[in-house]
């Protein structure tokens, strides 16, 4: 089987997808310690996932012969693109003000999703790259704009239990990095190592923004929003109409890996299948009907389960195998 | 009577065949003449042979033969003992005679012999080598390819003087029969992608070849939507450049432009003149390039999304004065945009069709009308027409990225116009996910950016110093990903 994604490209399509979870981050932490600890789980989350990696034992060659563990993580990436909507659903119309009404906004975000789930998770890997690119940049003059009211003072280095854990909870990308590894070996545990180090020095950074030059107004809800509106790195009046493209891609990204990686999924277990993009993406707007606590609850109790417990229980069967054979 | 029989012993049979064949083609002409006590004809094609060599090399010493017992005497003594062409191949069949008459050859056919001799003769009126229409080169030759693909093989062989140049002639087109040669370095191509060019070249049966376009679509790659895959130059010293880094090349007679696959996104940005520059020098212009091609296609789309939607962005002096220019204008920005860069396609295209002489007068109109009257009645206001000037003259940078340029700068335009800097990101997206995913033979359209190859960058991101240029030795292989998506 032709390998989907290159290590690079796994690296940078999970820390575009960190990247959107930080910008949807719904509270601000009230210090930075916490992000370390929050790191810690999450590697520990992830070993059983970087053992099999490691071991050159893809996911795909697991999901032919047990269809119910593909399907387990599609339904984990359809729960986890409905969460997204979600988040865009909350986010969006009270944070930002994009140019189209929110209606028109939903349709043509969801349009373009169609199209790129379509074209492949491969294309996604390839595009993925250029984006981060677009958003570090933005990142940038973000710091610009918002350092000039930076008040070092304020930096607090304490431990924020429930901002760390919101972190970890809002981890969803991470339990794709076995799915999407393939037989790249040790290059795809480096690159799942280097995707957790920058997701974490990202929302640090953040962090220490939304202190220092955000002060008491970054403490509402989606500080990301309020420092982009306080963050006025050219002349004009306001410049946060700018991350309104970052924020689009990112969000496209988002759902793209999710809708991309289920019909990647499901056409690994059955060839013939057509339509898997458009079925998951279906499967996702179905979802939001429900009430978003309930979609947050499910995504976040489903999270250990498909990063950690499953690669877990994948190794535990081998090992046993192993030891029945000998 | 059919082309695929074999050609008879009579010659009078041969002759009533060829005319029955021929439909007693006006071109086609028949010379009867006695070779060695034989009687032969001579059949050659109107305006294809040159007559002076013909003349000298074929007629004068086929009369001065001495006489020969039967057919296959005259032909085994012409073989072995005149050197009348270098060229000399034999037709069996009816079609393999009309193969070599309508390629240029001038064929004996000799009663009792079964069989025809062909004296590649050619003598068609060509033109010769001249500059090239489209790259244009500062310091580098000013030879371009021509029509004729005899010449550009020759061309080529005078830069690449190894036995590792390989070309491989073949027909293509069941009317028009039209030479098409594959050329590559055997040491530097991939032969996985040798093997699949010719497979895709030999299952290609147009009926005719007269333009790139023809062949085109049997080399590019399914779905390739708005990039081309298949490269072309008109330039022999880029044509061998591309042979280096292991492409394939094929050369269509009839047809100034050679193809080479694989094609990168980033050949467009590149000439061949960044290797006579300075590396600084052809770094600063290759990253202008990419700037201009991002103007291109983003300038009018940005001002338009930004000036209606997203005002907030602009400094307080650029808005009241971007405010006072559209206050009185009749259109909006999208209609207004949408105008003036359909009218600049009409005139280009107007301009390329037109004799030379009236499309120099066209484009004089044209910018008279916009540029001034368009202004002054104010139909078209003056900054929306310098964004449209400022990416129409970006755009000509990247020459290869016109067509694509031309439609996506007006798709862009309106995204931008109906739904601000979110329709330009959506759209963007789009377009990049289409780049990603366009593979040519199994080549990514967009290494080595992504996927990543550090090596390549150093001819993309930068141009290094030729010295560490020669060390590398770079091939397009290494981007092969292969398979299907």
């Amino acid at each position: 089987m032709r390998q989907i994604l290159r290590p690079g490209q796994l690296f940078a399509l999970l820390t575009v997808a960190g990247v959107w979870q930080i910008v949807c981050l719904p509270e601000q932490a009230r210090g930075v310690m916490g992000y370390a600890g929050a790191l810690a789980i999450q590697v520990l989350l992830l070993i059983p996932a970087m053992l099999l990696i490691g071991q050159g034992r893809p996911f795909e060659d697991v999901i032919e012969r047990k269809k119910p563990i593909g399907w387990t993580m599609i339904g984990y990436c359809i729960l986890w693109g409905a969460r997204t909507l979600t988040q865009l659903r909350t986010a969006v119309p009270t944070r930002m003000q994009t140019v189209p009404g929110r209606g028109t906004t939903a349709v043509l975000l969801l349009v373009t999703v169609l199209y790129t789930a379509t074209i492949g998770i491969r294309a996604a890997g390839r595009s993925a790259p250029p984006v981060l690119a677009v958003a570090l940049v933005s990142a940038i003059v973000l710091t610009v704009g918002a350092w000039r009211r930076a008040d070092l003072d304020a930096l607090t280095l304490r431990v924020d239990v429930p901002a760390a854990a919101a972190y970890v909870a809002g981890t969803g990308e991470a339990a794709l990095l076995w799915p999407l590894a393939g037989r790249t070996g040790r290059g795809a545990v480096r690159a799942g190592m280097a995707y957790l180090a920058v997701r974490c020095l990202l929302c640090v950074g953040m962090t220490v923004l939304c202190l220092t030059a955000g002060g008491r107004l970054t403490q509402g809800a989606y500080p990301f929003f309020t420092l982009a509106a306080l963050s006025q790195p050219l002349q004009g009046q306001r410049a946060d109409a700018l991350f309104i493209l970052v924020f689009m891609m990112l969000a496209v990204m988002q759902l793209t890996l999710f809708a991309g990686t289920a019909a990647h999924l499901a056409r690994v277990m059955h060839p013939r299948l057509r339509g898997t993009a458009a079925a998951a993406l279906a499967g996702m707007l179905l979802l939001t009907l429900l009430p978003a606590d309930v979609i947050e609850t499910a995504a976040t109790s489903l999270l250990p389960a498909a990063a950690g417990l499953l690669p877990a229980a994948t190794l535990a069967a081998a090992a046993s195998r192993r030891r029945a054979v000998a | 009577m059919k082309e695929t029989d074999h050609l008879p012993p009579a010659l009078e049979d041969v002759l009533a065949g060829v005319r029955q064949l021929a439909h007693n083609s006006a071109d086609l002409t028949i010379g009867r003449v006695t070779v060695g006590d034989i009687p032969c004809a001579l059949l050659t094609c109107e305006g294809m042979v040159s007559q002076t060599a013909a003349a000298e090399l074929l007629i004068a010493p086929l009369t001065a033969m001495p006489s020969c017992p039967d057919a296959a005497a005259l032909f085994t003594s012409i073989r072995t003992r005149h050197m009348m062409a270098l060229d000399r191949p034999t037709a069996y069949t009816y079609a393999d005679l009309f193969g070599l008459v309508h390629a240029g050859f001038a064929v004996l056919c000799a009663e009792g012999a079964g069989e025809a001799l062909g004296f590649g003769l050619q003598g068609y009126e060509r033109r010769g080598v001249t500059e090239p229409m489209g790259e244009a080169s500062l310091l580098g030759g000013h030879e371009g390819l021509t029509e004729s693909v005899r010449t550009n093989m020759a061309m080529l062989r005078r830069r690449m003087k190894t036995p590792r140049l390989t070309y491989e002639l073949r027909r293509m087109g069941t009317l028009s029969r039209t030479d098409v040669c594959l050329c590559w370095l055997t040491d530097r191509a991939d032969p996985a992608l040798v093997r699949r060019v010719r497979e895709q070249i030999a299952a290609a049966q147009p009926e005719t070849v007269l333009t790139p376009g023809y062949v085109m679509p049997f080399l590019e790659a399914h779905g390739g939507g708005l990039f081309d895959t298949v490269g072309y130059t008109e330039r022999p010293d880029v044509l061998a450049a591309r042979l280096l880094e292991g492409r394939i090349a094929v050369l269509i007679d009839g047809m100034p432009q050679a193809l080479t696959v694989p094609r990168l996104f980033v050949e467009s940005f590149q000439s061949i003149d960044d290797h006579s520059f300075k590396p600084w020098y052809a770094t600063f212009l290759r990253w202008m390039k990419y700037a201009a091609f991002l103007i291109a296609l983003l300038l009018p789309a940005l001002y338009v999304a930004v000036s209606m939607h997203h005002p907030e962005l602009l400094e307080r002096t650029l808005l009241l004065l971007l405010t006072a220019a559209e206050a009185d204008e009749p259109l909006s920005l999208p209609l207004e945009g949408l105008g003036v860069l359909v009218m600049y396609e009409i005139v280009r295209e107007a301009g390329l069709r037109l004799p030379k002489v009236v499309g120099g007068a066209v484009s004089i109109v044209a910018g008279i009308i916009i540029g001034d009257a368009a202004v002054a009645s104010g139909l078209v206001s003056t900054p929306m027409l310098t964004m449209t000037a400022i990416a129409v003259t970006a755009g000509f940078i990247v020459p290869d990225l016109a067509p694509a340029i031309a439609v996506l700068r007006i798709a862009f335009l309106l995204a931008g116009g109906l739904w601000g800097l979110t329709g330009i990101a959506l759209l963007g997206l789009a377009v990049l996910f289409r780049l990603c995913a366009t593979e040519g033979m199994g080549y990514p359209l967009t290494a080595p950016v992504t996927p990543f190859h550090l090596r390549g960058m150093r001819d993309v991101a930068t141009r290094v110093g030729f010295l560490r240029m020669q060390h590398g030795g770079f091939n397009v292989r290494e981007y092969r990903e292969g398979g299907a998506r």
